[in-house]
């Protein structure tokens, strides 16, 4: 009797197992695309959701900044990335996480220089294809003009451990430029180290 | 071998598969105005939520948080803020990740989150175990302030 009760113990347990083990096998589906599980220590995108709410974050608590931003919106305009690490990222992914949140506060706005050559090439087409009624028409020389730039740097320092292991460190600094003055009006950065044992 | 000695070691390693597959998270509730709750229920370790505190800061609701290790060991959680408006409905949706903090033994951090926009009155804030928290990666953030 107790050998049958063991016999159906061990039949259940390993059926319980497979099943288990079938659920947890390698499938393709569909993840958490906000989750901070580190694959690598190469820069991931959980680093890049960690600085975009620093740099966010920071930004908009900071007293000269609240003050600006009171009243009106400020117009903003962001340079490209200055990658000193030995990676190749999409730097403007970053950035474009950072815009959206400071837009989407309804803080600031933004001029876009990337779409200029686009903007151009419309306003062309509004002015001399004889399509469009002159006076709903874009002149030229109309666009306002941004006030700060957000310039920002990356930078990374990669150690080697004694037990083989790899230590990376991650600097993300960004700052806020007034374009009349040339002062730098806020500045921020946000480090991140990642250790493969 | 046994056939009673499989069926330890086959039960064991169901238990350890069962605990690998699944995630606890702890929520915090709290709004601008009164105290924040804190459900416990489904608490994945032993943190302690020590304070927490909010106001509008140019009109964006911001919360500061303080936790406190409960256990003498280094520790990986993650953790999510989520904001709502008056009428409870959520307030940009899926923004906001998953952020890691390294807590030391018995160690107090205090976390800070900032609404998306004007509309969030109240939060919600998930508190889980890193996937990872005994895996070979390990994250440290270094405070900044």
């Amino acid at each position: 009797m107790e050998n049958k009760y063991s016999k159906i113990a061990f039949l259940a347990t390993l059926f319980a197992l497979i099943s288990i083990l079938v659920s947890c096998q390698s499938t393709v589906k569909y993840g958490d695309a906000g989750s901070a599980t580190p694959v690598s220590t190469d820069f991931g995108s959980s680093d890049l959701q960690q600085i975009a709410s620093t740099m966010v974050n920071s930004l908009m608590t900071f007293p000269p900044i609240v003050d600006a931003t009171r009243n009106r919106r400020p117009i903003l305009e962001v340079a490209r990335v200055n990658n000193k690490t030995m990676q190749h990222i999409d730097t403007q992914s970053l950035t474009d996480s950072i815009v959206t949140k400071l837009l989407r506060s309804g803080k600031f706005r933004f001029t876009d220089k990337a779409s200029n050559q686009e903007t151009i090439d419309e306003i062309k087409n509004q002015q001399e294809s004889g399509l469009y009624d002159q006076n709903t028409a874009t002149q030229y020389g109309t666009n306002l003009a941004p006030e700060y730039l957000l310039v920002s740097n990356l930078s990374e320092i990669k150690q080697k451990q004694t037990n083989g292991g790899i230590n990376v460190y991650y600097k993300f600094t960004m700052s806020l430029k007034n374009l009349k003055t040339g002062i730098i009006e806020w500045r921020d950065e946000k480090e991140i180290r990642k250790i493969q044992e | 071998m046994k056939r009673t000695t499989i069926v330890f070691i086959l039960t064991a390693l169901t238990v350890v598969f069962i605990g690998g597959c699944s995630t606890a998270v702890m929520d915090i509730d709290g709004s601008s105005q009164g105290a924040a709750t804190v459900n416990y229920k489904n608490s994945p370790v032993d943190i302690k939520v020590l304070d927490t505190k909010s106001k509008f800061v140019n009109g964006l609701l911001k919360v500061n948080m303080q936790l406190e290790n409960g256990i003498s060991n280094p520790y990986t959680l993650e953790y999510k803020f989520s904001w709502f408006d008056s009428d409870g409905m959520e307030v940009d949706e899926g923004s906001t990740a998953w952020m890691p903090i390294y807590l030391n033994g018995r160690e107090t951090r205090t976390i800070q989150g900032l609404a998306p926009n004007p509309s969030a009155k109240s939060f919600k804030i998930k508190i889980r175990e890193a996937d990872d928290s005994d895996s070979v990666i390990k994250w440290r953030l270094k405070p900044l302030f």
